[in-house]
């Protein structure tokens, strides 16, 4: 397989230069949808959002279409509106079906711009359960196009994220990356398992007593043998 | 003298029903035609269809019922528009091609006509456009032509809008899925709409908020099927009239007397189950605030204006044309005003005529209803503006970046402008008609069933009225619809974006005529006759649709117009005007109109003058100096301890929809930086990214050893982004490196074996 290596004329304009050069044969993770941060919190009763992309890896993405399965009875989702990648903000249009949500993405601007990480949509939603409560959200890539209709093979996995609500504070605790506690607990590494590729390191928001979340990082156990 | 008209006219759900009474010689004809002999016997007669819709080669059932005073009826006898007859009380028949057909009855008796009727009802072929030389083609939104529409189709149709790809005349015309006569944003959202439901149509309303009387004209595909028998009830109220012409399309009447609700419920039902659930804004009713008449006039007045302004912007720009196809084009304009001063007349002999001030309110309700205070605002807007534009004189023949700005933009939006008013003015006056006619032939569609009583006689005139006033309308803006759909758009290109201090870059603003190369090509290809047919007969179609005239008025319209329909209506407005238009001297006008045009408005991007449109710089952030080719070159400011990172700059100009405006940022004080990233690692397994200012700049779609990007970066400070994205045994050995003039000041190693999905490695880095 052919890699390429992109080179931007200008992370300003964002007009990336192609140069190939010889990699691996397989290719991991083009092609799937996931959530950018897979685990949020949101004050029951209130507004949250959760961020969906795919990855294209080196080639540009010209539309995409994922689904987003979500328990309705847990989340009423608002809206689902377009993110910037870089200079490029795609259009954004979805439809709810049930308890699965259409995301298609359409990039009119752009011939080679977004690659890699490739933002669909920001879903705004309201939190419908109590306090302490987790709701799981699914993403899968449908369909990804390359500007010139070329297909980008969706991925066969899917991926989760999660919401856990929580209760309103008057003046909540800022939360840094650093204090997150490390846990191999089962229950948590299977949930961080369905959010990440094997190997991956997710920081899950886990209910606490007081009502609030408390990050917790957890190692996804590797798929192959350690070999660096 | 009649009893109230809606005694006569039965509403039956799912069907048409049209009757015409022999009542005292007053019964009426819709279309303005003279009813038939009757003889001094009198008879009502009711005719219906068993469906308004109709597949190709499926049989519909027509009856007639007749109430007579004492008077046999001793035959029936049908004629069918596309030749068929028959006799009988009950009749069936078949249509071979798809369209709109009308079953006409006659009542005999004593071997005398004592009474006529007619019904209509549309054929649909779900496989093919029963408008397809107007333009309405088959697959509507499927423009890769692959089987079924898709994403694809919703990309390709994005990218034409965005001005990154060019569609042929049929992409064009399939493009255009909400059938405005525009490919534009909106039509993207449908695709995408489409794409995301895996369906072939959308389904949704093309207007999101209406007034309770309003035509509101929808999308969706369980409307694809002919056969299917089709409701819509708002907020549990059925509407009273409900018009389908095209398979996937439908309009509806909504119901008077609903109260205001942002989220009002359209629940469309098919074969009678509900089929889907569409979110209407319901606003609240205008009250008239004037009295009827004098507002019913005053918005006819308001048409008179932009007709006029539309007469004085083809006759003021000769331009490229003889005298001979100028003299043919201003007679079009001049006959266009003519015959809309005759339907001016008429209307004032309705609201002279019996019941005149019941339907003035009626009609002053359906209008406010379908949008008339809107089109004031609006039209006393573009009025303005057109006056403005008028007064930059003439176009010239050879373009220049300030004849742009000075003359093709303004005439072009001049004439697009009102072309849209006048569109506008048309759906509102028909959908108006429609509301009216259903008003008084089905209670509660504006007025309560309790409302005031119309005679047939008031309402024969105001349909006399009604059917020609958008035909008129339709022709007489003919010149200023072919430049309806180009969109033009401001750009700004900058080269290069990365400089360093006292450097410059070359700066080229710029307009594109967004959908004009398809026009021109499609008029050097076909010629003037195929473009104005096209044109004006999409623009009938998707108005009909529109404004739901109901299937007898379409029925009627294409009995007359269907052959040619840009010839006869032209001959119409030739006898209204009492002016003599030659059609073929016309159409080589309009041919040479169109040529000249695109010979002088250029189909590509054109340059713009950069000293008129960019917007000036403040001291810090650098100057321009101007070329005399239209661009500019921007230099950053000199190196200095204060010299700006980046600059924003901004082209700015009136375009057709509003103010238009582009930027492009240029680094000023930038160094190209080479990153360079990779898998070092035993295994080569893993895949990153790197990231700066929340763009991927360098990742790879499988594990690689090392791979570079030469990024430009503003001097100083900047954060660097490298995340994990796959590592599958949990190693994720990373290493990443900064040439050029850029160190490490501050964050994470530069190499490790802990850059594993879902982990981001930070850098500082320092660019001088």
């Amino acid at each position: 397989m052919r890699i390429r290596s992109f080179i931007l004329r200008s992370v300003l304009a964002g007009l990336p230069l192609t140069a190939a050069m010889s990699g691996a044969a397989h290719a991991q993770f083009v092609g799937d949808a996931f959530f950018v941060d897979p685990s949020v919190t949101a004050v029951a009763g209130a507004e949250g959002a959760i961020q969906v992309a795919v990855f294209s890896g080196t080639q540009a993405v010209g539309a995409a279409h994922a689904t987003i399965t979500y328990d309705p009875a847990a989340l009423e989702i608002l809206a689902i509106d377009p993110v910037a990648a870089g200079r490029v903000t795609p259009a954004v249009q979805w439809r709810r079906d049930g308890n699965v949500l259409h995301v298609v993405m359409v990039n009119g601007t752009s011939l080679t711009q977004p690659i890699g990480t490739v933002p669909l949509g920001n879903i705004r939603f309201k939190v419908l359960g109590p306090a302490r409560a987790t709701t799981t959200l699914t993403a899968k890539a449908t369909e990804i196009l390359m500007p010139d209709a070329t297909a980008i093979p969706p991925g066969v996995k899917s991926y989760d994220g999660d919401v856990t609500f929580v209760e309103a504070v008057a003046s909540p605790t800022p939360r840094l990356a650093g204090l997150a506690r490390k846990s191999s607990s089962p229950d948590l590494v299977e949930r961080a398992r369905r959010m990440r590729p094997a190997g991956g390191t997710v920081t899950l928001q886990v209910p606490g007593g007081s009502g609030q979340a408390q990050p917790v990082e957890v190692r996804i156990p590797a798929a192959t043998v350690p070999r660096e | 003298m009649c009893t109230r008209a809606r005694h006569l006219w039965l509403a039956l759900a799912g069907s048409i029903v049209l009757t015409l009474a022999a009542c005292g010689g007053d019964g009426a004809k819709p279309g303005g035609e003279e009813p038939p002999p009757a003889s001094s016997s009198k008879a009502v007669i009711e005719v219906q269809a068993d469906r308004s819709n109709a597949s190709v080669g499926k049989p519909v059932g027509f009856s007639v019922a007749a109430v007579t005073d004492g008077t046999k009826i001793d035959q029936y006898r049908w004629t069918f528009s596309d030749g068929q007859r028959a006799t009988g009380q009950r009749v069936s028949a078949s249509f071979g091609k798809a369209g709109p057909v009308t079953a006409t009855v006659q009542a005999i008796s004593g071997g005398q006509s004592v009474a006529e009727g007619s019904a209509a009802v549309v054929v649909m072929d779900a496989g093919n456009s029963p408008y397809a030389e107007f333009g309405i083609p088959s697959k509507i939104g499927n423009i890769a032509g692959n089987a079924k529409p898709g994403l694809v189709d919703a990309m390709r149709l994005g990218q034409y809008v965005g001005g990154l790809n060019t569609l042929d005349e049929l992409q064009v015309a399939r493009a255009d899925i909400n059938l405005d006569g525009t490919v534009d944003e909106a039509d993207v959202a449908l695709a995408m709409q489409a794409a995301a439901a895996g369906q072939e149509l959308p389904s949704a309303l093309l207007s999101t908020q209406a007034y309770p009387g309003a035509v509101v004209a929808m999308v969706s595909p369980a409307l694809l099927n002919p056969e299917a028998q089709v409701g819509i009830k708002v907020d549990g109220v059925a509407s009273p009239q409900v018009f389908r012409m095209l398979p996937g399309y439908a309009s509806f009447l909504v119901p008077a007397g609903l109260a205001r609700n942002a989220k009002a419920q359209v629940v469309v039902s098919v074969n009678g189950a509900a089929s889907e659930t569409l979110a209407l804004d319901l606003l609240a009713p205008l009250q008239p605030a004037v009295p009827a008449a004098q507002d019913v006039r005053a918005f006819f007045d308001r048409i008179d204006r932009l007709m006029q302004a539309q007469h004085d912007a083809i006759v003021a720009e000769p331009s490229g044309l003889s005298a001979q196809d100028a003299e043919q084009l201003r007679k079009v304009a001049t006959a266009g005003r003519s015959a809309f001063g005759n339907a001016r007349l008429e209307l004032e002999r309705v609201l002279a005529g019996p019941n005149g001030d019941t339907l003035a309110k009626v009609f002053q309700k359906a209008l406010l209803a379908n949008g008339m205070r809107e089109f004031q605002a609006e039209s006393q807007e573009v009025l303005g503006k057109v006056s403005a534009n008028a007064a930059a004189g003439p176009m010239a023949a050879a373009v220049s970046p300030d004849q742009i700005c000075d003359f093709v933009l303004p005439e072009l939006c001049r004439l697009k402008k009102t072309a849209d008013m006048l569109g506008e003015a048309s759906s509102i006056a028909s959908a108006a008609c429609s509301a009216v006619t259903a008003t008084i032939f089905i209670a509660g569609a504006v007025i309560p069933a309790d409302g005031p009583a119309i005679e047939i006689g008031a309402v024969a005139a105001f349909v006399k009225f009604c059917v020609p006033i958008s035909a008129t309308l339709s022709v007489a803006s003919t010149l200023g619809e072919i430049v309806k759909p180009i969109d033009p758009k401001l750009y700004l290109t900058v080269s290069p974006l990365s400089l360093k201090p006292g450097e410059s870059a070359l700066v080229k603003p710029e307009v594109a005529f967004i959908g004009l190369q398809h026009l021109c090509g499609m008029g050097a290809s076909q010629g003037a006759g195929y473009l104005v047919k096209q044109i004006i007969g999409k623009r009938v179609v998707a108005g009909i649709l529109r404004s739901n005239t109901a299937a007898r008025t379409l029925a009627d319209f294409f009995a007359r117009y269907a052959e040619d329909l840009y010839v006869k209506l032209l001959d119409g407005l030739a006898d209204a005007a009492g002016n003599a238009l030659d059609a073929a001297g016309v159409m080589g006008a309009i041919e040479s109109f169109v040529t000249n045009r695109c010979a002088v408005v250029p189909a590509g991007r054109a340059t713009m003058p950069a000293n008129r449109v960019l917007m000036p710089l403040s001291a810090d952030k650098g100057s321009y100096s101007f070329n005399s080719d239209g661009t500019a070159n921007y230099n950053c400011p000199s190196a200095s301890p204060t010299s700006v990172g980046t600059a924003t700059l901004e082209a700015s100009w009136p375009m057709c929809d509003g103010l238009g405006k582009a930027t492009e940022i240029v680094g000023c004080s930038t160094s190209d930086v080479l990153i360079t990233m990779g898998d070092n690692g035993s295994a080569l397994d893993d895949i990153f990214e790197v990231v700066v200012f929340g763009q991927t700049v360098l990742t790879s779609s499988a594990p690689v050893r090392s791979v570079s990007a030469s990024v430009p970066i503003p001097a100083g400070q900047a954060e660097v982004l490298m995340r994990g994205l796959a590592a599958p045994d949990g190693i994720g050995t990373y290493f990443i490196t900064f040439g050029g003039n850029a160190r490490v000041v501050g964050g994470d190693a530069l190499s490790g074996s802990d850059l594993t999905p879902g982990v981001t490695k930070r850098f500082i880095i320092e660019v001088q």
